[in-house]
C-alpha cells in the first residue's frame, strides 16, 4: 500500500485534441493513495476527457499518465483498455450507468472478478468438471461480492436482474462492481448525479469507508458541491480544458479564479452573501454552479 | 403408429445435428451481433477432418469402434476449432469497429474461400465412407413395419444431449460463460473490468466450431457421404433453426434445430420429399410473422 501522500496517479502535461478542438490543454496533477481527489469544473471543462484518457478510451495527444502501483509504474497512455483495469488496477464508473442489465446483481459482481476465477478454473475447463480449486475460488469470489453487497445495502436484491433495480441502487451497484475488481485507483464519474439528499449522504459514507478501510485512491468528477466540499481531500479545478486551481477544498473555494470560472464574477467585485454561503456547501445538495452568472452582475 | 414413431426417431436425430450447428450461429450472434456466414463451411470442414481421421486411424489399425469414434471426435473438435479461430482472426477481428456490413462481407468471402479450398485439396467428387456404427434395436414389429432405432441414432442423440448440457453449464455457471454474457451486453464495460474481450470472442468462435465439428462427424456417419458443398445447405438450415428458436438464445437454438429436423422428416414421410425445405421455411416465415424474436428469443426493449 502506498503511504498516504505518495502519489498514486501522476498526470503530466496531458493534452487531448480532437481535430481543431482542444478538449484538455496541458493539465498536470497528482492523486494520492488513501485520498479522495475531486476534479471539478463547469460543463465542458474537460473532466470526462481526462477520465477517458486515464482509463484508456482515448490516447492522449500529448502527455504522460503514470500509475504508481505496488509492483512498479504503469504508463497508462500506452496500455490497452482492458490491461489498464487488469494490470494497473484502475476501475471506473460512468455518468450514465453501465451495468449488465440482464445479469443478476451478484453476477455483475462476479464478472468483475473474472480474471482471478479464470486462473483458478484453468480457463473454465476444470471448473466445468467441478475441480476443488475452482469451487474454492468461486466461493471466495461470492464472499467478496457479498461483502460489497452488504456495504452497499444490496444484499437483499442479489439475485434479481441488475436492470430492474431502482436508480440509486444501480449507482451503488456500479461502485460495488468497481470495488470487486480490487482496484488501486477508483475513478468515479459523477457518482452523486441524480441521487437525493439521503442517498448522497450515504454515498459520502461509502466513499470515506472505501478510502479509510481499503486504503485506495479515489478520483472523482463531481458537480454536486456539497459532496466535493465535504469529502474531498484534494481538488483539481478545470475550466476550458486548463487547470485553473488545485489544492485543499478550503483553498480552492476561496480561489478567485475558481469563483470567476463558476460564477463569471468581475475582478474585484464582492460576492453576494447567499452565493458565498452556497460555495461553502451550506446550501445543502443544491449545486452552487447551477445559479446563473447573472446573479453576480 | 409405427411409421410415425420411426419418423419421430429419424427427425430427432436430424434435429440433433441441426441443433449442434445452430448453437454456433446463435453464440456468435449473441456476442458480436453478427451472423457468421462461414459457419456452414466450418461444419463441412469438421466432416472432412473426421473423414481423414477415420482413414488415418484405419491405417494405424485402430478399428475398435468406440475408441476410434472418441479419437475422431476429439481430433475433429480440435482441428476444426483452429479453423473457427482463424476465421474470426482473419475475417472479423481486423474489421471490428468498421461499419457493420464489412465483417459480413468478409465472412461470406471466407465461406467461399473455404469451399474452394476443400474442393481443390480434396477434389469435387463425393467421399463415401463405409458404415462405422452398424446394427440397432428392433423396437417392435407392427403389421409389416418394424420400428428400428439404430445404434448410430442412439450415439448421435446421446452425444448431442451431453454436449448441449455441458455447454449450457459452461455458459450459465462458469467464469468464461459469464464473461461471454457480459460481452454480449456491454463490450466496453467488460473491457473496463479487465476482461480481454478479443479473447472472449475468439473463444466463442472456437466453441461454436467445436460443436460444428461434432455435427460434421455425425452427418458423415449418418449419411455416409460428404462433399465440399454440404456446408451450404446444412448451414442455411441450422441458421433457420437458430432464427426459429430465437437468435442469441442457446435453448432456442436447440429447440429450433429439433423442430426443423422434425418438420423436414415428417413432411418427407407424409407428403412429398421434394417440398421438405419449403415446409421448413414456411414454418419459419409463419413463426417470424407472429413472433419476430423467434420462439425463445427475448424482445429487445429500446429505451428512448
Amino acid at each position: 500500500m502506498p503511504a498516504p501522500d505518495r502519489p498514486l496517479l501522476t498526470v503530466e502535461h496531458l493534452t487531448m485534441r480532437f481535430g481543431g478542438l482542444v478538449a484538455v490543454h496541458d493539465v498536470s496533477f497528482t492523486a494520492a493513495g488513501r485520498r479522495i481527489t475531486a476534479i471539478i469544473g463547469p460543463n465542458g471543462a474537460g473532466k470526462t476527457t481526462v477520465f477517458n484518457c486515464i482509463t484508456g478510451f482515448y490516447s492522449p495527444t500529448v502527455g504522460r499518465i503514470v500509475l504508481h502501483g505496488g509492483r512498479g509504474d504503469f504508463l497508462l497512455e500506452r496500455m490497452e483498455g482492458y490491461l489498464i483495469a487488469q494490470k494497473a488496477r484502475v476501475a471506473r464508473t460512468f455518468q450514465n450507468i453501465r451495468l449488465f442489465p440482464r445479469m443478476s446483481v451478484l453476477e455483475n459482481l462476479l464478472v468483475a472478478q473474472h480474471n482471478a476465477l479464470m486462473r483458478a478454473s484453468g480457463m473454465s475447463v476444470l471448473g466445468l468438471l467441478g475441480a476443488a480449486g475452482f469451487r474454492h475460488a468461486e466461493r471466495e469470489a461470492v464472499d467478496h461480492a457479498r461483502y460489497w453487497l452488504d456495504r452497499t445495502a444490496l444484499a437483499d436484491v442479489a439475485d434479481i436482474d441488475a436492470g430492474t433495480l431502482p436508480y440509486g441502487a444501480q449507482r451503488r451497484l456500479e461502485i460495488a462492481r468497481a470495488m470487486c475488481t480490487r482496484p488501486a485507483l477508483l475513478c468515479l464519474d459523477e457518482p452523486a448525479a441524480g441521487l437525493n439528499h439521503a442517498e448522497s449522504r450515504d454515498l459520502n459514507h461509502l466513499l470515506r469507508f472505501i478510502r479509510d478501510e481499503h486504503e485506495i485512491g479515489v478520483l472523482l468528477i463531481e458537480h454536486d458541491m456539497s459532496v466535493v466540499m465535504e469529502i474531498s481531500d484534494h481538488v483539481v479545478v478545470l475550466d476550458y480544458g486548463r487547470k485553473i486551481a488545485e489544492g485543499s477544498p478550503e483553498a480552492v473555494r476561496h480561489s478567485p479564479d475558481v469563483i470567476r470560472a463558476y460564477l463569471g464574477e468581475e475582478e474585484g467585485e464582492a460576492l453576494p452573501p447567499e452565493v458565498t454561503a452556497d460555495l461553502k456547501g451550506e446550501g445543502g445538495a443544491g449545486a452552487a454552479h447551477e445559479r446563473g452568472p447573472a446573479e453576480t452582475q | 403408429m409405427e411409421y410415425f414413431l420411426q419418423q419421430l426417431i429419424n427427425g430427432v436425430t436430424l434435429g440433433a445435428i441441426y441443433g449442434l450447428i445452430a448453437i454456433g450461429y446463435t453464440m456468435v450472434y449473441g456476442i458480436i451481433g453478427m451472423i457468421n456466414f462461414a459457419h456452414g463451411e466450418i461444419f463441412m470442414i469438421g466432416a472432412f477432418i473426421s473423414f481423414i481421421a477415420f482413414l488415418l486411424l484405419g491405417a494405424l489399425g485402430i478399428t475398435f469402434v468406440p475408441l476410434a469414434l472418441l479419437l475422431v471426435l476429439l481430433l475433429a473438435m480440435v482441428f476444426t476449432s483452429v479453423y473457427g479461430w482463424t476465421v474470426e482472426r482473419l475475417a472479423y477481428r481486423p474489421l471490428r469497429g468498421s461499419f457493420r456490413l464489412a465483417p459480413l462481407i468478409s465472412a461470406i468471402g471466407m465461406s467461399i474461400f473455404l469451399q474452394n479450398y476443400v474442393q481443390v485439396l480434396q477434389g469435387a467428387r463425393v467421399k463415401p465412407l463405409q458404415p462405422v456404427v452398424t446394427g440397432g434395436f428392433q423396437m417392435f414389429k407392427g403389421d409389416g413395419f418394424a420400428v428400428s432405432f439404430s445404434y448410430l441414432q442412439i450415439v448421435i442423440i446421446l452425444v448431442t444431449v451431453v454436449l448441449m448440457a455441458s455447454f449450457s453449464l459452461l455458459i450459465g455457471r462458469t467464469a468464461l460463460g459469464r464473461a461471454q454474457r457480459a460481452c454480449e451486453q456491454d463490450r466496453v464495460m467488460t473491457a473496463l473490468l479487465g476482461i480481454d474481450v478479443d479473447r472472449t470472442i475468439s473463444t466463442t468462435f472456437v466453441m461454436g466450431a467445436a460443436l460444428a465439428a461434432v455435427a460434421g462427424l455425425m452427418f458423415m456417419l449418418y449419411y455416409g457421404v460428404i462433399d465440399f458443398y454440404i456446408g451450404f445447405l446444412a448451414g442455411i438450415k441450422a441458421f433457420t433453426a437458430a432464427v426459429l428458436g430465437g437468435i442469441g438464445s442457446l435453448p432456442g437454438a436447440m429447440l429450433g434445430g429439433l423442430l426443423i429436423g422434425l418438420i423436414e422428416t415428417f413432411w418427407s414421410a407424409y407428403f412429398s420429399i421434394e417440398y421438405k425445405d419449403v415446409a421448413a421455411y414456411s414454418i419459419l416465415v409463419l413463426v417470424l410473422i407472429f413472433r419476430p424474436t423467434g420462439l425463445l428469443g427475448k424482445p429487445e426493449i429500446e429505451k428512448v
